[in-house]
């Protein structure tokens, strides 16, 4: 049985990564993804996590480690943050591509400039076609949670693709919150020893990341999306047998009071704990919002997402990242390419609040459903806009 | 375009692929038709007064591709009847001489730029 603990998300994620029996941690420090690996060094040096801890120079390096040290066989962890996930860029390519099951906390940064230590999803849109599996946690539980399912879902053998899972940085990573940390047999009950479908073995040789020449590389390509578009049965049945040993029950696409309401907050992350307080207020005052929380980014659930706006009239969508010169923010454009054409489609109101560490209170998601409804009421739609900015 | 498509269909369609593009067996490089970047081939003159192959094979030797071969006379492209223009040579059919494997060849000429007795002519492919 687990342990109902107060503790600092950022600690435990590390300490779900140990539970995990992580075998080589390759990562390097920046704030705010620091604690998660501070913690896993200290796990290491104390002997508490049999596994290699490297401490690389930049996270270019942390990454091509992960590569090498998954394609070796290893269950792999690291974590980044911002400037650091950006620095990964090209790597996190190369991973998916050789389709290496490596697992990454990525705790959400604005990127720079100006310079932000604060949060907001600028990195981890920055890594949206990277063909790694992505998913977002709301508080200190489900990151935890998601650590498992990272793990569980990147070495099945049908799926042998990295997974990334986010947490919002600070405003997440460093809040204390009651967590149920699972014991290690649960953990291994749920999630069975790392078998890699094919690995770098000197008995067995192989050639992993050749080029890719004009007549195989299109070809390649094809095969990774069809990896990863073919893992969301496996994402999904992780988190039912999730629910089955641990009790706790995730979805790609999660909805709340959204029975009768004419808007949907569509949100990402720890703001749609926000949200949730605030359709608790705005229902109680009549006004028809509900919400719908996106917990699977990669592959995107299209399906899933559909079947929860069924019914909605508009959609008052949060994005948490500039897109400048763009149509949309990244989640409004995936939400309007994924509505376009069908029949009785919602209309789709954007945002793009919270940028930066600003913080977002419940006053401003009655500012975007009023002005959500007002669309519904006939007013023109407003261009997408910096809700927050000060005119 | 007959010929496009037919070289498509050689290649794996994307299930065959192994996983992550993987390359799980050994000398697939020969599978590789890599000369086709060419835009001039090497050829030699194997038998002439003064600039004739010597048969020294230094072209073999620079060659970055190692795509010069040592083959008899008759499977070159050259035309062993015309040998008898020139008998000092002493070549015959059978001889030996150096010949570019044209499937690798990528035409960089260094062959041309290195033979001791410039034997070696580089002729723009027709496209």
């Amino acid at each position: 049985m687990g342990t109902r603990v107060g503790m600092e998300a950022s600690i435990a994620v590390a300490e779900a990564v140990a539970l995990c029996d992580a075998d080589v941690v390759a990562a390097y420090p920046i704030t705010p993804q620091t604690h998660i690996v501070e913690h896993l060094a200290e796990l290491v040096a104390d002997g508490e996590l049999d596994a290699e801890f490297i401490p690389v120079e930049s996270e270019h390096s942390a990454m091509s480690c992960c590569v090498g040290s998954a394609a070796a066989g290893a269950r792999t962890f690291t974590a980044t943050s911002s400037q650091g996930l950006a620095l990964m860029h090209e790597i996190l390519y190369i991973a998916s591509a050789l389709r290496v099951p490596i697992v990454m906390s990525v705790v959400d940064r604005a990127l720079s400039g100006p310079i932000s230590i604060w949060n907001d999803h600028a990195d981890i849109m920055a890594q949206r076609d990277t063909g790694w599996i992505q998913t977002f946690a709301e508080n200190a539980q489900e990151a935890v949670d998601m650590t498992l399912h990272a793990f569980r879902v990147a070495e099945d053998p049908a799926v042998c693709l990295p997974v990334m899972y986010n947490l919002d940085g600070f405003i997440l990573s460093h809040m204390i919150e009651p967590v149920v940390m699972p014991d290690h047999a649960e953990v291994e009950r749920y999630l069975p020893t790392f078998k890699p479908a094919q690995r770098l073995d000197v008995d067995h040789p192989i050639s992993m990341g050749p080029v890719g020449i004009p007549p195989i590389y299109t070809e390649a390509k094809h095969a990774l999306q069809n990896a990863i578009t073919g893992a969301l049965p496996v994402i999904e049945k992780a988190w039912d047998e999730m629910a089955e040993v641990f009790g706790r029950r995730y979805h790609p696409i999660e909805t709340y009071r959204t029975d009768g309401a004419e808007v949907a907050l569509v949100t990402m992350g720890s703001i749609g704990e926000t949200a949730m307080t605030y359709v608790d207020q705005a229902r109680e005052s009549g006004v028809p919002v509900g919400l719908v929380r996106v917990r699977l980014w990669r592959p995107f659930p299209q399906a899933a997402f559909l079947d929860a706006v069924k019914g909605v009239k508009a959609l008052a969508v949060i994005d948490r990242c500039p897109s400048p010169g763009s149509v949309s923010g990244p989640v409004a454009a995936e939400l309007k390419g994924l509505l376009y054409g069908r029949s009785q489609q919602p209309r789709v109101v954007e945002f793009q609040v919270g940028l930066g560490g600003r913080d977002v209170p419940v006053q401003d998601f009655d500012r975007m459903v009023q002005s959500t409804l007002a669309v519904l009421a006939g007013r023109p739609l407003p261009p997408p806009r910096f809700l927050q900015v000060r005119e | 375009m007959t010929q496009e498509v037919k070289r498509q269909s050689d290649q794996p369609r994307w299930h065959e692929l192994a996983l992550g593009t993987a390359i799980v067996f050994a000398g697939s490089a020969r599978a590789c038709k890599t000369g086709d970047w060419r835009s001039s081939r090497p050829v030699w003159r194997y038998a002439h007064e003064t600039t004739g192959c010597i048969q020294c094979a230094l072209c073999t030797i620079y060659c970055p591709e190692g795509c010069i071969v040592i083959r008899p006379l008759s499977e070159t492209a050259f035309d062993a009847s015309r040998l008898g223009a020139w008998p000092e040579s002493g070549l015959s059919a059978e001889s030996l001489v150096p010949d570019a494997d044209l499937v690798y060849c990528k035409g960089c000429g260094i062959c041309a730029k290195e033979c001791p007795t410039s034997c070696i002519e580089m002729v723009p492919e027709e496209m």
